[in-house]
């Protein structure tokens, strides 16, 4: 009887979530999936398949492969130096005070200071980086000036005009616009850890970075898991930051071009290849959840109690 | 102003590659689109998706939402109502017998129309509604300003198009696939139609020339482009007389005022290198059609072999390359957008331009006193091919083949092309339409009438035949146009060039996925 009553409860407040999963994002992905195995222009109501077609032609596809290689790029760049910055961030702020324990005076105002770039939308920072780059009046010319030289002469074409080096100023404001959110969470982990541990530590004589690496690193070592496997399927994605400091991908030779804004020009821009779009969009899907596999799989580490 | 334009902000079938309309509204942004976009259109109920849910796949289908890119290609393929009209029940409701006075039969009813509003609100159509209305009293005309046309995709779809469309702007519908699948209407009607002026003259007649070899996708004439979206190398007449430079008519005349220029410590030329079909347009396209001829343009349009390589293509890419190693091109255009290329050549840091007609109305609030904005045909290697310009017709109008009132769409059509409508939309927008003598004694603006002359020299030479294949093969485009880029602005040399863009015409030539077409 008990069982029976919860029963209900349980499903009245599941229903309607899974109905909304199901219907948006499931069905979305389902649907996806289907219309990969297409030739679809997105303006019929019918559906003519063409079997592996769409995946025979991105293996062979050179523009594809290139956006792939962008894409695995950014993997490396981007959440090692986030995740680093974000970490030696998080330290500075709650051990960074004299003595080894203590935090540093202003903790609250860096807190805020550095989490400030997420609450800007991605767009906002896009544009607002393409000024930082500009040649006329720019932030970055402005500081080189200062020094005697200007953005054109150390780059040339400037920053997001030239193939080898726009696909890095992109990767920069990507980890600007979030080391400042993984802070926070790591800051939240590390106060979490006991400070009679940092004070034994400390009587056995570990400085900073003996604590941090046997002490603080271990114990939020599930916060940095989890902030890896967001960070690189984020990467994976990175349209709306690509999107709009490179054109959708085509600016400086596509030297940012990457899988996503690949996708979006097959379908809108070129001919409408919705089948072949999808089938991009699927193979990137499947290429995250395996991502994400692999980052537990390799991170995985023995939990701690504390 | 959006720092981010999609360099093919019109995918009409008649000009691929002019800025949306001509409202000085910069932000056609494709990038601020999110990917989701077509999520929210998804139809509801068709969850297919067996439940699984085991505790680490439903994780990791969480994280996969993330991504979110999957979620694009979901459109509503379900069977919709009204999912299998083809539309051949265009006229339901307008059975009224044709006459000359009325050819296409209007007999009231509603006329849905959607029109690309970059910001300005489209104020032009005012008039022409009203016109349409007073002589059809029984019509009602909706005439709806949409900043993204895509929203009409579902439509399609669903066999419920509108009667009528403006197709510009980033969210403007691939024409190519429509006609294609047989879902756009032929103009045929329209164009053998008595003019709205004139009984005498049908409304082609009424026209300059360009506009069926615009509207023309696959054999049939399926777009009616009515602005003129001509492209010229601008300066400012104001500046050559202060300084006593002649305005150049030759290629050489050119180069050699390019030196003096550069002596006086400005740059020649500025162009956006974030859209490279500015340069391509604006230069590299004038430029080969006054060295070879524009058969040269047509056997690249038709894939022929080897048709990058001809001797026309190879001196306009020489002569770009001098451009380069001269550094005639003001250093910064590689990463600056149309609008920062623009003002900096409004603050006379370079002397020439290539951007379209519309410029005027783009920087209308930047212009400085006394700049006397100045539109030329680009210089030419063949003085007798001088004045030739490229002068697309744009701004396409489409009829969905599943209209639900055709006639109506195509008498708003008819009235849209007429005198007193062209003028309205001349002086609203200071742009040219394509009606033939109707801004002949219009006086507008200085810009306004150099462009017209331009125009009218230019036809007077021959009429310019549209570059097919961006609109054709965009992803051959867009890597020519990255070609070109990296010959005016990077390091690539004229072999490379070339060797590219004939790469990109094979590759296209050889993709059996592709559908060729021919001029």
């Amino acid at each position: 009887m008990h069982l029976r009553g919860r029963w209900w409860l349980i499903l009245t407040f599941i229903t309607p979530g899974l109905v909304l999963y199901s219907v948006f994002v499931l069905s979305s992905f389902a649907q996806g999936v289907q219309i990969s195995f297409t030739n679809w222009t997105g303006y019929t109501p019918t559906l003519e398949y063409v079997g592996l077609d769409n995946y025979v032609r991105m293996a062979r596809d050179g523009a594809w492969w290139r956006a792939v290689s962008h894409n695995a790029a950014l993997l490396v760049i981007v959440p090692v130096v986030t995740l680093g910055l974000a970490l030696l961030l998080a330290t500075l702020i709650t051990r960074g005070g004299s003595g080894t324990l203590r935090a540093v005076r202003g903790a609250g105002a860096y807190r805020v200071l550095f989490f400030f770039p997420q609450v800007v939308p991605v767009v906002i920072i896009g544009i607002m980086f393409s000024y930082v780059y500009a040649s006329r009046g720019g932030l970055l010319d402005g500081l080189l000036r200062l020094v005697g030289t200007d953005v054109l002469s150390v780059v040339p074409n400037g920053p997001l005009g030239n193939p080898r080096t726009i696909l890095l100023a992109i990767a920069l404001a990507a980890v600007w616009s979030s080391v400042g959110f993984y802070m926070v969470l790591f800051l939240s982990a590390m106060s979490g850890v006991p400070q009679e541990l940092y004070e034994a530590a400390a009587l056995d004589g570990a400085g900073r970075l003996r604590s941090f690496a046997h002490v603080t690193l271990p114990l939020i070592w599930s916060h940095a898991q989890t902030a890896l496997i967001y960070l690189a399927i984020g990467t994976l994605d990175s349209y709306a930051l690509v999107a709009v400091m490179s054109m959708t991908g085509t600016a400086a030779d596509s030297g940012a071009d990457v899988m996503s804004t690949y996708l979006y020009r097959t379908a809108f821009s070129f001919n409408s290849q919705f089948g072949y779009a999808s089938a991009m969009g699927t193979v990137m899907m499947l290429g995250s959840v395996a991502l994400a596999l692999v980052t537990f799989r390799l991170t995985k580490r023995e939990e701690l109690e504390y | 102003m959006s720092a981010a334009r999609s360099s093919r902000t019109v995918r009409s079938s008649a000009h691929a590659d002019a800025p949306a309309h001509a409202t000085a509204h910069p932000s056609h942004s494709t990038a601020a689109r999110p990917p989701q976009g077509a999520a929210s259109r998804t139809a509801p109920g068709i969850s297919n998706a067996s439940g699984t849910t085991g505790t680490t796949r439903r994780a990791l289908f969480g994280l996969a939402g993330a991504l979110g890119a999957v979620g694009l290609s979901a459109c509503a393929t379900s069977g919709a109502p009204g999912a299998d009209a083809d539309g051949s029940d265009g006229g339901s409701g307008a059975a009224a017998g044709t006459s000359p006075e009325n050819p296409f039969g209007v007999a009231g009813g509603e006329l849905k129309a959607f029109v690309f509003d970059g910001g300005g609100g489209v104020p032009y159509l005012d008039l022409t509604e009203q016109l349409l209305e007073e002589k059809h009293p029984d019509l009602a005309a909706d005439v709806v300003r949409t900043e993204d046309l895509s929203t009409l995709q579902p439509q399609f779809v669903n066999g419920t198009p509108p009667d009528l469309f403006q197709n510009s702007g980033a969210g403007a519908l691939d024409i190519t696939s429509l006609t294609a699948n047989g879902q756009l209407a032929s103009l045929e009607d329209l164009m053998a139609a008595p003019s709205w002026d004139d009984p005498t003259v049908t409304v082609e007649e009424s026209l300059n020339p360009g506009v069926r070899e615009a509207g023309t996708v696959d054999g049939t004439l399926v777009g009616l482009n009515t602005v003129q979206y001509a492209w010229a190398l601008w300066h400012d007449a104001a500046l050559l007389e202060e300084k006593g430079w002649q305005p150049p008519t030759t290629w050489d005349e050119l180069m050699s005022l390019s030196a003096e220029i550069k002596a006086e410590g400005i740059f020649p030329f500025a162009f956006t290198g974030q859209h490279a079909n500015y340069p391509d347009e604006g230069i590299l396209q004038p430029l080969v059609a006054k060295i070879g001829g524009q058969e040269v343009w047509q056997s690249i349009d038709n894939l022929e072999e080897g048709a990058w390589q001809q001797d026309a293509v190879r001196e306009a890419a020489e002569a770009l390359l001098q451009l380069r190693t001269d550094q005639l091109i003001l250093p910064g255009v590689a990463q600056m957008t149309h609008v920062q290329s623009q003002t900096a050549w409004l603050n006379h840091e370079a002397v020439f331009i290539p951007v379209g007609a519309w410029l005027e109305n783009e920087m209308k609030s930047a212009i400085p006193e006394g700049f006397r904005m100045t539109a030329a045909a680009l210089p030419s290697p063949d003085p007798a091919l001088a004045d030739l310009t490229p002068n697309n017709p744009g701004a396409g109008w489409f009829v969905p083949e599943g209209a639900a009132n055709k006639p109506a769409a195509l008498e708003f059509l008819r009235v849209l092309l007429s005198r007193e409508s062209s003028r309205n939309y001349a002086e609203l927008s200071n742009s040219v339409t394509m009606v033939a003598g109707a801004h002949d004694d219009q006086q507008l603006s200085e810009p306004f009438t150099t462009l017209t002359e331009m125009i009218e020299r230019s036809n007077a030479v021959e009429p310019w035949q549209a570059v097919k294949y961006p609109t054709w093969y965009p992803a051959m485009a867009e890597e020519t146009r990255a070609a070109l880029i990296a010959l005016l602005l990077d390091d690539l040399d004229v072999d490379g060039f070339l060797t590219r863009c004939q790469k990109a015409a094979d590759r296209t030539a050889a993709d059996d996925a592709i559908a060729k077409q021919t001029r």
